[in-house]
């Protein structure tokens, strides 16, 4: 049974009492909130994942929740609790499913250890062959990341990428896509098939809004794939769509800077990181034109050694 | 006067990547830094390990000058002089009593 | 009050064959909120049932079990820097809890979740040390300076300290117990039958019977029990470890009567054996019964510590347990420091509590 299959109400009243089961592979959350905002974006972005029954085993408590203090009744709020614990400040009321994701983003970066995680898109072209698109917030990663899901890459994911550290595989963790700012007209111009989700307003990241992952990306997300790239992308008004060769001792280092659990992993994640940049193409992205550069990214050659 | 000769401290230490053609890695399993060798550092420290006694600068010199094609004697003297220094700066290589 | 799973896991992990999903689903919840899912990980695959564990909540395990590795493995390294560091000044190093184990090798090391480095260096030593640690990069966490005060003058250790690059933390201890505890403990004789560590010249740990003594005092004498079924299965694990030794048995009887931590052990002995089914010898409890608080006592404590130690989570929680632990805390401070002082630091601590520190996903996310 699909979360689609259920009515608006019912998500509402499953949400708001006993929780709501998801499979949002690799992993399996419930979900408690009586925040309506919730309830719509799950609704309109988790329509094509799978519910679970109560019973099941979670990795994750979720629950979205006004904070109990005074401040409720001048300026509305809602905190993020994973299994009673809140990890950050309570956030405005409108702000609940960018909480939520973020919240989920948390979960995963504190708990899976299992996988070296670095913040990176993960995307793979119909050859089977995947790029990790590793960079800071702001340097145009979702976008590019949005525009090539519009065009037919698979979305394993737009913020974590999950490295087995010994076999080097990527594992999908296929969710919304956040958009900011400006990137969310380019993509509406873009990619008018897109599915975006209500708009929200000044968060601490500016406007944020998300992109319902294609159902066929959701349905493949037990498939593994292996990297064939490292891009280091870099949005620049104006710039020719152009990947520079990037040393592979460089592109270790700056993994190892946008990885959550580096340090963690002490020799493995060195051999990890130093495997994966020695198997793969090694670039630096700079780019202007969301169109351009994904004709760019549809020609990469494959992966030298 | 005997040169000074040279030894990794401890050559279990360090886990070094491939070597790429241009910078490589290596890392320190003592402190789990991450260090950056330029090609000639990379040199050196594989010289270093494949030897089967402390080298001195001028041995160092002769197994690295197969690798560098067109090379000035004196500058690698002094490259190698330079970086051998470095090392033991860094605790990563000791001088040995001649 | 509702089961807590994490204790009964560990006392007998052959338990666990038959759970159901629902169970495992709180007993990884219960077990994360205790940080012992890494040592549960450990015990279950010393019983070869790790395998047979589904799935979904192994991974939960082997990821903690990962985590705990690589922590003892950084640990270790932590240490030998700190030697370094310190060695300069010919001070001799005793490590405590967690680093001792680590380095001595000691089973009840195996997955266990890793906080701060422990050590403890004579009192006259401690200026030399500060510097030593400070010429290393460490430096004082607290800027505070009432904490600094409340550390300096009323606990055993110095505020700890942070390495500027590494961001490990070390805590320097200059006594086994808080100087002016309401507990008369023979620091210098514990101090004095430490034992060296093979290989490593200038590091040192507790002999066995200490080792076990200090974990309780540490446990049972101090207010915070955020980690105290943790430190339960500690005591546990290295009572199982050195008794494999009758011998050893008595001496612990012995020394806890010499050291004056009698009370201490007979708390960790009373616990471990309820929670753990740790197997301690008829003639030792009795004798620690000499230690046991009075009779009057004994039920308020009992009240207490059963709840204070299980894993900190609402499903094996009761309306009391809060109320349990908050006794426990100002208990904690009640041994320590003399009765004025200690209300206007439970009050400074109760404001401080509510002044919330500011943070974005992002950080927490990085964290």
């Amino acid at each position: 049974m699909k979360l689609s299959d259920l009515s608006e109400s019912s998500l509402r009243d499953r949400l708001a009492g006993e929780g709501l089961t998801l499979r949002i592979a690799p992993v399996a959350a419930r979900i408690r909130s009586e925040v309506p905002a919730v309830a719509e974006g799950l609704r309109l972005h988790y329509a094509d994942y799978e519910l679970l029954d109560g019973e099941a085993f979670c990795d994750f408590h979720i629950r979205i929740s006004p904070p109990a203090n005074l401040r409720r009744w001048f300026r509305r709020q809602v905190r993020f609790l994973h299994d009673g614990i809140s990890p950050f400040e309570p956030m405005p009321w409108e702000h609940a499913f960018p909480v939520f994701e973020w919240g989920l983003n948390w979960c995963m970066a504190n708990h899976f250890h299992q996988y070296l995680m670095i913040h990176a898109a993960v995307i793979e072209r119909a050859d089977g062959r995947a790029a990790i698109l590793a960079a800071p917030p702001g340097s145009g990663k979702s976008t590019l990341c949005a525009g090539l899901v519009a065009r037919g890459w698979r979305l394993l994911s737009d913020e974590l990428a999950l490295i087995d550290p010994r076999a080097l595989t990527l594992t999908p963790i296929p969710r919304p896509i956040s958009l900011k700012n400006e990137s969310i007209e380019v993509i509406r111009r873009f990619a008018p098939a897109a599915v975006l989700g209500s708009v929200s307003h000044d968060t601490h990241k500016g406007a944020v809004a998300h992109i319902k992952p294609p159902r066929e990306s959701v349905r493949r997300a037990a498939e593994k794939a292996r990297a064939a790239w490292i891009v280091f992308p870099r949005y620049q008004a104006g710039a020719p769509a152009e990947p520079k060769p990037f040393l592979k001792a460089r592109t270790v280092l700056r993994l190892a800077e946008n990885a959550f659990n580096y340090a963690a992993f002490g020799e493995t994640g060195f051999r990890a990181l130093v495997g994966l940049a020695d198997a793969c193409g090694c670039y630096e992205f700079s780019y202007g034109d969301l169109g351009e550069a994904v004709r760019v990214f549809d020609a990469l050659p494959a992966g030298e050694r | 006067m005997a040169a000074d000769r040279y030894r990794l401290v401890d050559p279990d230490r360090w886990v070094l990547s491939p070597q790429w053609t241009d910078e490589s890695l290596a890392y320190d399993r003592a402190s789990a830094d991450t260090h950056v060798l330029s090609p000639i550092a990379r040199d050196i420290i594989e010289a270093l390990r494949s030897a089967e006694r402390a080298s001195s600068a001028q041995e160092l010199v002769q197994a690295l000058a197969a690798n560098v094609e067109d090379h000035d004697p004196v500058a690698l003297h002094a490259a190698v002089e330079a970086m051998l220094l470095e090392f033991v700066r860094l605790g990563l290589a000791e001088r040995t009593n001649p | 009050m509702k089961e807590d799973l994490v204790s009964a896991a560990l006392a007998e992990p052959g338990m666990l064959a038959q759970c159901s999903l629902e169970r495992w689903d709180r007993l990884i919840r219960q077990g994360r909120a205790a940080r012992l899912l890494g040592r549960l990980a450990v015990l279950l695959e010393q019983a070869q049932l790790l395998a047979s564990v589904p799935e979904a909540p192994r991974r939960h395990l082997v990821a903690m079990r990962l985590l705990a590795d690589q922590q003892r493995i950084a640990a270790r390294r932590e240490v030998l820097l700190i030697r370094e560091a310190i060695g300069r000044t010919g001070v001799p190093v005793i490590l405590l809890k967690g680093a001792a184990y680590t380095m001595a090798e000691l089973p009840v090391a195996e997955g266990r979740a890793f906080g701060d480095i422990d050590i403890l260096v004579p009192r006259v030593a401690l200026a030399d040390v500060e510097s030593a640690l400070m010429l290393a990069g460490w430096a004082s966490i607290h800027r505070d300076p009432y904490d600094q005060r409340y550390y300096r003058q009323w606990m055993h250790e110095i505020p700890p300290m942070q390495h500027l690059r590494r961001g490990t933390v070390i805590d320097v201890h200059h006594a086994l117990v808080p100087p002016t505890a309401r507990i008369a403990a023979d620091s210098d004789a514990m101090r004095s039958a430490c034992i060296p560590l093979e290989g490593l010249p200038g590091l040192f740990v507790l002999a066995p019977a200490d080792m076990v003594l200090h974990s309780a005092t540490h446990l049972f004498m101090e207010g915070e029990f955020d980690a105290g079924l943790r430190d339960l299965a500690d005591l546990d694990g290295l009572l199982r470890h050195f008794g494999r030794d009758p011998a050893f048995w008595t001496r612990l009887g012995r020394r806890a009567r010499e050291v004056g931590l009698l009370r201490p052990l007979f708390y960790a002995l009373r616990y471990a054996r309820e929670s753990l089914h740790t197997p301690i010898p008829a003639a030792l409890m009795r004798e620690a019964e000499a230690g046991a608080p009075s009779a009057a006592l004994r039920p308020l404590m009992d009240f207490c510590f059963r709840r204070a130690l299980r894993p900190k989570h609402h499903t094996c929680a009761n309306a009391w347990t809060s109320a349990a632990r908050w006794l426990l805390y100002v208990r904690g401070h009640w041994l320590r420091m003399p009765l004025h002082l200690l209300a206007v630091h439970l009050a400074r601590k109760a404001f401080k509590r509510e002044e919330s520190t500011s943070s974005a996903p992002e950080a927490a996310l990085r964290r």
